[in-house]
């Protein structure tokens, strides 16, 4: 679904929810839940924070409807509210951020992507390792799809700003990645039998 | 790898790989299964808990408006309520006590004289036709 599809579903739906009240907030839960559950956690570094800080600001939407359906753009809206509800629990909370495992993590395992799955756990890893401020871009610019304009309405920057955190984080991922490819690179390969082996030149 | 390949930017093709990379580990981590019905149900309580408290209000409300539109009523009741029902027994001994200062007969004779000037009156405001 493109970003302005999905965007005029929110907005559909925050229109059900000033109509009908708490009643309607479970089709916004579903439809949008995931996707703040995962930016919120690129920031809280935990997957329990992460959930508290979406609850918060769902029940919170809940609580006054009208405000949410009157935002000009009422995803960003929600994505602006999780992010800063996110950040205040962190500060909050004061968790030690370095942390960059991912074992508080719930994930899904599908069959038909196990082969995946490592890329995807070092994905997840090395967005830890990268400071808030650019795993946040990272998360919007292409889990979210938005643009660097938008991105800097939601983080309150400026798109330059947004775009030249999503580079440095482009690069640092890079790095990340690729050093750990090496390393899976040579811990697969097959260790050399330790025999004499006859010169075959 | 050397530091100068280190420090390089990335040329288009590997950042739209990495962004594609990326991209599919979108759905890797998942809400847990109890974050929706706690949600809705915080939702709801946070609801009901609001609902109380309009209602509360507006039966205070209510309450005020009653209260203030029976001040004028129940002056005027008090004013009739000499005439529909009898004097409290404190009323009495109090009218006794300052008839006795006024006309200096006994507490008694007092008694006496304010029972019967109230038969008096009831006996009128029942038979408001009769002639005395």
């Amino acid at each position: 679904m493109s970003s302005n599809g999905f965007s005029e579903k929110v907005r559909t739906c925050s229109h059900h929810l000033s109509e009908h009240g708490v009643p309607a907030l479970s089709q916004l839960f579903d439809l949008t839940s995931h996707r703040l559950v995962r930016l919120a956690v690129t920031i809280t570094r935990n997957q329990h924070d992460a959930e508290d800080a979406v609850q918060s600001v769902l029940v919170r939407v809940a609580d006054a409807p009208g405000k949410f359906a009157c935002a000009n753009e009422p995803w960003r809206y929600l994505l602006r509210a999780v992010r800063n509800e996110a950040l205040l629990i962190l500060r909050r909370r004061k968790r030690i951020v370095g942390n960059s495992e991912i074992i508080d993590l719930l994930t899904q395992h599908r069959i038909d992507e196990v082969e995946q799955e490592e890329t995807h756990r070092e994905i997840w890893t090395a967005l830890r390792k990268l400071p808030v401020d650019q795993s946040e871009v990272i998360v919007l610019k292409v889990w979210e799809e938005l643009t660097f304009s938008e991105i800097g309405e939601v983080l309150e920057i400026s798109s330059s700003t947004a775009a030249s955190r999503y580079r440095y984080a482009l690069e640092k991922l890079a790095k990340h990645l690729g050093s750990h490819q090496r390393r899976t690179t040579l811990a697969s390969k097959p260790r050399r039998a330790y025999r004499e082996v006859p010169n075959e030149q | 790898m050397s530091s100068k390949e280190n420090s390089r930017p990335l040329s288009p093709k590997e950042v739209s790989e990495l962004e594609d990379t990326i991209f599919a580990a979108r759905n890797y981590a998942i809400p847990s299964e109890d974050l929706r019905p706690r949600t809705i149900e915080q939702a709801q309580e946070s609801d009901s808990i609001k609902d109380n408290a309009r209602r509360l209000g507006l039966w205070a409300v209510l309450g005020m408006i009653l209260w203030s539109a029976s001040l004028p009523a129940s002056q005027w009741i008090d004013s009739w309520r000499t005439e529909l029902i009898a004097p409290f027994p404190s009323e009495i001994h109090q009218d006794a006590d300052r008839m006795v200062v006024r006309r200096g007969i006994s507490p008694h004779w007092a008694l006496v004289e304010i029972f019967s000037h109230l038969r008096g009156r009831n006996s009128r405001s029942s038979k408001p036709n009769q002639a005395e």
